[in-house]
């Protein structure tokens, strides 16, 4: 606990952002990129008869 | 601090203010219109925020709506996330039709979230988001059974989250990411910077957080129990406002004679206007029959008796109440410290958790004991009194008081936590502090506490046959949560002994049996 014992009360009052509270800048502007699953409709290389994933079962 | 219907399509449109909204396409934002709450629109180039605040002493009231570039938008975005007191912020990118709704630090009057594919629905009255029948999350009705502390995004009901303090959701079309904030810093003993008086401190901060927000005393109203937290926002009070009006609940039995007292004296002392209301002429409601959707999902056990008090106070021209919330949290023992004493003997509380457990299936057992993964991370504010503020505030902005509770304050409470121990030992540095301004006969220290644990039991044990009949049927039987035969054991035990620990389990399931028929 020692190392704890520093005085910390003077500098409740001065920090700018004293709870923490995520400063990241706004949403961007710009549309995100959007990507499609691929191949989800469609019959791949495998056969995936009954489930979308590639493996079976 | 608001509610609001917005289409994510509409993101697109500009938004402006109409008849007291913000309005875009067919969407609008509606801030809660109270005197000690300010709203702004800051738009630029594709995006904008709005935010809704708590008015602050020292800043000037804002320009209803700003159009600026987008350097000056950053900046004024940057000094809102850092705006002293309570907000709420919904930002939107139009490209994209984009939003984040970001919470402040207080949780004064939280928020409740409902996204559906590309519509989402906000709003400080989780009944407003309770329009269509709801599946009830088992794991935290499990919980909320056994009596665990839940503070978390997940609630009741499967698909409408609380926005928790400092907290953050992502919505976009499709999608939508609920951040929970890095954890408040931890805090621990430390001594006081060298001259300084720890009482002296404690006094500029609790006067601080009672002179944040503009405020007269012709629109206060505080809650005074007759206990040293109330009693200490009352001295707070009446230093910076002069005479306030005061008010308090009266409670029957052993504890009626010394509150009054008790109660006169700090009335007498500062000078307040005091009222009261008497607790046996509005008891709580038992009867399970006719459910009223209007009514909040974690209710103030003694709502009946609160709005006699808020009515009072609305009557008077009153808007702003303060309270003494948080005072209980204030004074932490720390593990090393209770580990010193002597080993603990059975406590209450366990009494009351062994009594709550005892209705639980085995399903629901299981859930109540496993960890959870999904609380909001350690708070600046503790938890437990965020909870208590979110259980009463959307029922005080039904009455139109804005609550106010100087004990919650951030500063107050990380000063408090880190006191050396002999402050915070019994309470001492706030007993001190009372001392100083009512004089050392007004909280001697074994002192009667006044409570308001002679209540319930009698009421349940007058209405046992009715509750049991109203029971007959029973939702969290159904969904196989609790044994409906321990819940009627569980009624007779209370009936019959009028046991305080069985009462306090009891009511605890009887108040989510409540809950969960309103919205099941």
């Amino acid at each position: 606990m020692n190392q704890f014992n520093v005085a910390m009360h003077a500098e409740i009052q001065n920090e700018i952002n004293p709870f923490g509270v995520q400063l990241e800048g706004p949403l961007q502007g710009q549309a995100m990129v959007g990507k499609l699953a691929p191949k989800i409709d469609a019959d791949g290389d495998i056969g995936r008869a009954g489930t979308i994933h590639g493996g079976g079962g | 601090m608001l509610k609001a219907d917005i289409a994510l399509p509409d993101l697109s449109h500009q938004p402006l203010w109409r008849n007291e909204s913000i309005v875009f396409g067919n969407s609008r934002i509606t801030p809660y219109a109270h005197p000690s709450l300010e709203a702004l629109l800051v738009q630029t180039q594709g995006q904008w925020f709005a935010m809704v605040r708590e008015r602050a002493v020292g800043h000037e009231s804002p320009v209803a709506t700003q159009s600026v570039d987008g350097e000056t938008f950053q900046e004024l975005y940057r000094q809102c996330l850092l705006w002293p007191l309570d907000y709420l912020m919904i930002e939107a990118a139009q490209a994209g039709t984009r939003m984040k709704i970001r919470a402040g630090v207080f949780g004064s009057l939280p928020l409740y979230c409902r996204a559906t594919q590309d519509k989402v629905r906000l709003s400080w009255d989780v009944t407003d988001l309770a329009t269509e029948p709801l599946a009830i999350d088992a794991e935290i009705a499990s919980h909320r059974l056994a009596m665990n502390t839940v503070y978390s995004a997940r609630q009741l009901c499967v698909g409408i989250q609380l926005l928790t303090e400092r907290a953050s959701l992502d919505i976009e079309p499709g999608r939508a990411n609920y951040r929970y904030p890095a954890a408040a810093r931890e805090t621990f003993p430390a001594p006081l910077p060298a001259g300084r008086d720890a009482l002296a401190m404690f006094e500029e901060l609790l006067q601080r957080a009672v002179s944040a927000r503009p405020a007269a005393a012709e629109r206060i109203s505080l809650e005074l129990s007759g206990g040293m937290d109330s009693g200490s926002v009352a001295c707070a009070l009446a230093e910076r406002y002069g005479p306030v009006a005061s008010k308090g609940i009266l409670l029957d039995g052993d504890v009626r004679h010394p509150q009054i007292e008790r109660r006169q004296l700090i009335a007498r002392r500062l000078g307040l206007f005091d009222d009261t209301v008497e607790m046996a002429a509005y008891p709580p409601d038992l009867d399970l029959r006719h459910v009223d959707p209007t009514r909040n999902l974690t209710r103030e056990y003694y709502l009946e008796a609160c709005s006699a008090l808020w009515r009072k106070a609305l009557a008077q021209g009153h808007d702003m109440l303060f309270t003494g919330i948080g005072g209980d949290e204030l004074f932490p023992r720390y593990l090393d410290e209770v580990q010193a004493q002597q080993p603990a003997r059975p406590e209450r509380a366990n009494e009351v958790k062994l009594y709550a457990e005892q209705l639980l299936t085995p399903q629901a057992r299981s859930a109540a004991h496993s960890l959870r993964g999904f609380d909001a991370p350690v708070s600046p504010v503790p938890s437990t009194t965020l909870l208590a503020i979110a259980c009463r505030a959307p029922d005080l902005a039904r009455h139109g008081l804005w609550p106010v509770n100087p004990l919650s304050d951030p500063h107050l409470v990380d000063f408090c936590h880190r006191l050396p121990r002999e402050y915070r030992q019994g309470r001492e540095l706030i007993r001190l502090y009372l001392q100083k301004h009512l004089g050392s006969d007004a909280f001697p220290r074994d002192y009667t506490k006044e409570t308001f644990a002679g209540v319930l039991p009698a009421l349940i044990s007058r209405h046992a046959p009715a509750l049991a009949e109203q029971l007959s049927d029973c939702v969290l039987a159904d969904l196989g949560l609790v044994d409906h035969r321990a819940v009627l054991t569980l009624l007779d035990a209370v009936a019959t002994t009028q046991a305080s620990a069985a009462t306090t389990a009891f009511v605890s399931f009887l108040w989510l049996e409540r809950s969960v028929r309103q919205v099941h």
